[in-house]
């Protein structure tokens, strides 16, 4: 069995068939680890992040610009990977003469460039398609589109008006669909993988044979990688094998008593743990070279994230809680953007504990996190801020905090693009129209 | 007062002069709908308003409720996830705001269980899926047929093949969503009509417009039948959508070559173009141009014949025979099940504290029912005369001596405003909890060139 | 020579002033020159660190809930609340609103004008020094956070509309002017514009130059005419009834200002001052209640029933002529304007796509409108 070449096991469990990809392991790459072993260069993957509501600038934006910048309280979370990421303020999305469609406008430009002209209007496509189009089209999947709200509806991701692109929104789905069969055929019967099954007995128990075979030949290093991949694989189906044998979180839109169960769907504590359970198989099919293009969306855009023994859920506070006098800021408001930064960490260090090659997998990867408002208050779009991380194969540096002063937004996303290796000479239309990109944070 | 009849819109005295497009009003219905693959018992019919629509064996039509978001949370269901069932539920969910949840719905010793209103289309043990149609599995163990996922109900409201009057009455375009409780949802196929082309509801009938912006599509009486006459100045204003090389064309639908390699669509023989001035989807600016039409598939059934419409200072609205704005009411209550309040056999509470702060008499003087005079009929299904008990609201007992005999619009009862005193006047338009949408009145539009009240 | 130096004196003296009164008609046309309003607030006079409101701003709907229902106390019904609340919000009656305290401004300064030539008891003085300032609508707005600079809600919003929402593209064009800077009798007309304002590149500041037409369809009841005069740069108006579109969420409302009256500071390319007169209470509320309910509203803590006992407490203008009690209440507007070129019916933009003439496909601006 030649392991060089397979990069998937697969097997049988419980008469249905398993997937399991594997991750880059050494043996995949070349002598210095700096390129696959066929000389092939390391893949770079792009992706996105969404929170919505965006900021309070008064505790959000750091005073220091360029490297080493400081931390304001509302970005307290960031500091252990502060060091990964590139902070953009200062910079604007342009509406010119399109309406300002709130909770929609900002989001619609800082992910297609363009400004939309009424609230059905989904303009182009989003940043994602066209990258994936550039590098996703030999992956098992062209993009993998997640969401940590439980909402089927939430995604920032299109390929044109009438094809949005559906997320994930269970995680139990999901692991379904990454470590199922490859495909499924609805009219056949007895082919349907059974989560549960999958879930309790492990997927790994059905490739034992395989990756028995294939952990002889690897290094201990491999080894150790694999077996760091497989625990994680297997603490996920330990916790999607208790959800599955009680009512799913995501069910508790329906609640068997009183009506505070109802709003759980969307309390921040169950959002960060579907997010975090969302992260790890997402991270877990951009190692395993599933795709190489991912969507997470923290939040909704006027998000409803709930903050338990507080009645009003984030987007109701923006609008409602008064600024507070001593703090010049709202502060049950800021509470939630502090929620969104924490998840936000997890994500980009859920990319950065799994070790690819010489370094790990957030090195080869570059992620373009965007909001749909800078003050959700007052529904601007002036000085929108906008976050990356992962130094794409080392053609971005990290750990800059960018001014933008009043240059358009999209800069930031066709850098991005470009560094992405999507040679287009320009992007968005009219006033965020740009060729201009922000070479700071080139290497 | 003047009657100012109803220009590029719906047109009470004739359908088609000085009207909308539609061809003969409801020939090429058979065309209308693109054929999928359907289990045995399900049919597909046409209904007056919504087209056609999906319905089962006895002609009942099929509605799914798909997950909404609202202020507080979600309620509806997820794909694959049936969740209406007996459950009597007792308390409001909060999840309108600024109301917290907890507190004891009206009339709660009689509140039926989301099942009494919906019950479900229920699938055999051996039923099997065919196309988007599937059986998905209830939490009482039951199996239940359900479509692109989402599963399957009829109404109690709907009482003969065709009617559609289950969901909660649209009054327009504003206010749904998360203001506007989570309705059902007719289940129809797909409209037979090509891509870059979509079919939407509005008071006036189902009309074409461009699927990504939604902009409305015309026609010109100066064309020919599969022949445009529009060229040179008249492109200046007027843009016609143009058929991709490859397209074939659906039924009702043809390809005229404007010039060589210029293909353009054209539906019923009619080419088609959209307005370069327009600014806004769905507008109707474009039919003010003599000769220019929006068009429709179908167009909506007439209303009484003794209503007029009036001007406002938005656009257009259906009148009574005095010019008098006609509302609608809507209403859905904000348990998970979200009930619709809006039909007269529901609790009445909810509209007697918009229209009066809690009497019915009060009511009726504030927000008049439109009566229906001795003798007048309706010529469809969608307008109709209802008998109402004058000291409930509530439907009359059969005989009643004392029943008012009052306009219906599918199913629920039309108003005017006694404040409304000129003509134009909408004093009442959004009148409610959540800008009318949720609890209130909204004028019946014809046109809104503003707000999108028109559907 | 004393001929000719005085025929200088008297051509350069006429240069001059025909230069002065070049400037003087800067974008005047015919004796015409029009403003689109671009900016429009309840005019509330606030301090920094509201000192004006020492008790503190008014509770809302929300906070009001808390205090008659508080939670754990028992079960409450829908009914008892809810619906109960809704209804004196729909149907406000004079009472003592359950026993809340409503608090007004405490402070003798308010903007506004002097609209009963007098000084009274419950008149303001301007942060300028005039007296007899007649602004009752602030003592019932000046504590509520929604109507408050800054506190974004009503506030904010309300005026983020003027620019966003074409239904509210109220204009007026002043004509018979002989001079920006004096004119004894010139003829205002109010119009609704049908167009897009101008603006600059990043779509937030309007420019001046630009033009509109009118409205003369769905727009006719905003085509109002006013009489009046332009002393020192300043355009006042005799008080007239004035009804003007503002929707402030998404469907139609207006209000009504009883006995309007003008004083803007005008120049060639914008106009700022005040408007005030009576607003009709009705008509005021019924604006805010379609538009925000109650929902919206909570975001400004704006209790309506509350607030409509305090216009009722308040109002001192128009009674009924049967019930004696005041309709309207004294108030007064902020409105900045920015020039813009009124096209009557029987004018083209310079490069229309139309002609002219109304032919079968070529649209003619204004046919029909």
């Amino acid at each position: 069995m030649n392991f060089n070449r397979r990069r998937v096991l697969k097997g049988l469990l419980n008469g249905s068939a398993v997937t399991v990809a594997l991750p880059l392991l050494d043996c995949f790459l070349n002598g210095n680890g700096d390129a696959l072993a066929d000389g092939k260069p390391m893949p770079v993957r792009f992706g996105t992040w969404f929170w919505g509501l965006g900021m309070d600038s008064k505790i959000f934006i750091p005073k220091k610009v360029g490297a080493g910048f400081d931390l304001p309280e509302e970005l307290d979370a960031l500091k252990p990977i502060k060091d990964h990421i590139n902070l953009y303020t200062g910079f604007n999305a342009f509406r010119d003469s399109s309406p300002l469609l709130c909770h929609y406008t900002g989001w619609v430009i800082m992910r297609t460039g363009i400004a939309p002209e009424n609230g059905d209007n989904r303009p182009g496509e989003t940043i994602d398609v066209t990258v994936s189009k550039k590098i996703g089209r030999t992956t098992r999947f062209q993009h993998l589109t997640a969401t940590a709200t439980g909402d089927a509806r939430t995604s920032f991701s299109y390929e044109n008006a009438n094809s949005p692109n559906a997320p994930e929104w269970s995680p139990v789905n999901f692991y379904t669909r990454l470590f199922g069969p490859d495909f499924q055929d609805p009219n056949a019967p007895s082919f349907k993988p059974n989560p549960r099954i999958m879930a309790r007995k492990s997927v790994l128990s059905g490739v034992m044979e395989e990756t028995q075979d294939l952990t002889k030949t690897l290094g201990a290093a491999d080894k150790q990688r694999l077996e760091q991949y497989y625990t994680g694989l297997r603490e996920l189906e330990r916790q999607f094998t208790q959800q599955l044998t009680k009512p799913e979180p995501l069910a508790a839109c329906h609640p068997a008593k009183a009506p505070q169960e109802a709003k759980t769907g969307n309390d921040s504590v169950l959002t960060a743990e579907r997010h975090k359970m969302m992260t790890d198989l997402l991270a877990m099919a951009v190692a395993c070279d599933q795709t190489r293009v991912f969507n997470m969306a923290y939040s909704a855009a006027s998000a409803n994230t709930i903050k338990s023994g507080y009645e009003k859920p984030h987007h109701t506070c923006t609008h409602e809680e008064p600024i507070d006098d001593q703090l010049g800021y709202q502060p049950n408001a800021s509470w939630f953007i502090r929620r969104s930064m924490e998840n936000w960490a997890y994500f980009v260090d859920a990319f950065a504990k799994i070790k690819e090659g010489n370094g790990t997998l957030l090195d080869n990867v570059l992620i373009y996190a965007t909001t749909d408002h800078a003050h959700a208050r007052t529904h601007s779009l002036d000085g929108i801020p906008v976050i990356t991380a992962g130094r794409a194969g080392g053609k971005v540096k990290a750990g800059i905090h960018v001014d933008g002063a009043g240059s358009p937004a999209v800069r930031v996303g066709y850098t991005a693009m470009r560094v992405m290796g999507v040679d287009i000479p320009s992007w968005g239309t009219r006033s965020n129209a740009t060729s201009k990109d922000i070479g700071e944070i080139l290497a | 007062m003047r009657n100012f009849g109803l220009i590029g819109a719906l047109a009470t005295a004739s359908l088609v002069a000085g009207g909308a497009y539609a061809a003969a009003s409801r020939g090429g219905q058979d065309n209308d709908y693109v054929r999928e693959p359907m289990p045995a018992g399900f049919q597909v019919i046409a209904s007056e308003v919504d087209g056609p629509v999906f319905a089962d064996a006895n002609g009942r039509t099929l509605y799914t409720w798909p997950v909404g978001s609202q202020r507080n949370g979600n309620a509806g269901e997820q794909k694959g996830k049936p969740t209406c069932d007996a459950t009597k539920y007792t308390d409001n969910a909060g999840l309108m705001s600024p109301y917290p949840g907890g507190l004891t719905l009206p009339e709660v010793e009689t509140r039926p269980s989301c099942l009494d209103l919906w019950p479900a289309v229920y699938a055999n043990g051996d039923d099997k899926a065919v196309g988007k149609w599937t059986v998905v599995d209830r939490p009482d163990g039951r199996k239940q047929w359900a479509y692109d996922g989402f599963a399957l109900y009829t109404s109690v409201v709907d009482k003969e093949p065709g009617d559609v009057l289950g969901g909660v009455v649209r009054g327009g375009n504003r206010g749904g969503g998360g203001d506007g409780g989570t309705r059902r949802a007719a289940v129809a196929p797909a409209a037979n009509v090509p891509p870059g082309v979509s079919v939407i509801n509005t008071n006036n009938g189902r009309m074409l417009v461009t699927s990504d912006t939604k902009f409305s599509l015309y026609t010109w009486d100066k064309d020919g039948a599969d022949k445009s006459n529009c060229t040179a100045a008249c492109l200046d204003a007027w843009k016609p959508v143009l058929a991709p090389q490859t397209a074939t064309a659906p039924a009702e639908w043809s390809i005229i070559e404007r010039s060589p390699g210029v293909k353009q669509w054209a539906y019923r023989k009619r080419p088609l173009y959209t307005r370069i001035d327009d600014k806004r989807p769905r507008s109707q600016e474009g039919s003010d141009f003599p000769g220019w039409r929006n068009v429709y598939m179908q167009l909506a059934p007439k209303p009484p014949a003794s209503f007029t419409s009036r001007d406002t200072s938005s656009g257009i609205v259906l009148a009574d025979s005095k010019g008098h704005t006609i509302y609608t009411y809507t209403c859905i209550d904000d348990a998970l099940d979200q009930h619709d309040c809006s039909v007269p056999d529901a609790p009445q509470a909810y509209r007697l504290a918009i229209c009066s702060g809690g009497s019915q008499e009060k009511c009726m003087q504030n927000f008049p029912y439109v009566m229906a005079k001795a003798g007048e009929k309706s010529g469809n299904r969608t307008w109709t005369v209802i008998d109402i008990d004058p000291k409930t609201g509530h439907y009359a007992k059969p005989g009643q001596a004392d029943a008012l005999h009052v306009w219906g619009y599918r199913g629920r009862p039309v108003y005017t405003y006694s404040k409304d005193v000129n003509p134009g006047d909408i004093w009442a338009d959004g009148y409610g909890e959540h800008r009318g949408s949720r609890n209130g009145f909204k004028a019946f539009w014809l046109r809104d060139d503003f707000f999108g009240g028109a559907g | 020579m004393t001929k000719q130096i005085l025929f200088g004196a008297v051509a350069l003296g006429a240069l001059i002033a025909g230069a002065a009164q070049a400037a003087d008609l800067e974008n005047v046309r015919g004796g015409r020159i029009g403003y689109v309003l671009t900016t429009l607030h309840w005019a509330t006079y606030q301090t920094a660190g509201a000192k004006e409101c020492p008790n503190g701003f008014n509770d809302g709907p929300r906070e009001q809930f808390k205090i008659l229902f508080p939670e754990g106390k028992r079960k409450y019904s829908l009914m008892e609340t809810q619906i109960a609340r809704e209804s004196e919000g729909w149907h406000p009656q004079a009472d003592n609103d359950h026993g809340f305290t409503f608090y007004e401004p405490q402070t003798k300064i308010g903007l506004g004008l002097n609209l009963d030539g007098k000084v009274g008891p419950n008149d303001f003085t301007s942060p300028d020094g005039e007296q007899g300032i007649d602004n009752q609508l602030y003592r019932a707005l000046g504590c509520v956070r929604s109507y408050r600079d800054g506190q974004t809600a009503n506030d904010f919003f309300d005026n983020q509309e003027i620019q966003k929402t074409s239904y509210n593209r109220s204009m007026f064009e002043i004509s018979g002017v002989d001079s920006l800077a004096n004119d004894d009798s010139v003829e205002v007309t109010w119009y609704r514009g049908l167009d897009a304002l101008m603006t600059d590149a990043t779509g937030e500041n309007v420019v001046p130059g630009g033009s509109q037409r009118i409205d003369t369809r769905f727009g006719k009841k905003f085509i109002q005419k006013m009489h009046g005069k332009i002393v020192d740069g300043v355009l006042i108006t005799e008080p007239t009834d004035i009804t003007f579109p503002w929707a402030t969420f998404g469907l139609p409302a207006d209000e009504l200002i009883r006995g309007m009256r003008m004083k803007l500071k005008l120049t060639p390319t914008g106009a700022l001052g005040l408007m005030g007169g009576y607003a009709d209470i009705d008509m005021w509320y019924n604006q805010t209640m379609r538009s925000e309910s109650t929902h919206h509203q909570s975001y400004g803590a704006l209790s309506p029933p509350s607030l409509y006992k305090a216009f009722l407490r308040l109002a001192d203008g128009y009674p009924d002529a049967k019930t004696g009690k005041n309709t309207a209440i004294s108030s007064a507007l902020r409105a900045g304007f920015t020039q813009v070129y009124v096209l009557h019916p029987d004018q083209t933009v310079a490069g229309d796509m139309g002609t002219d003439k109304q032919t079968d496909f070529a649209p003619v601006r204004d046919a029909k409108r």
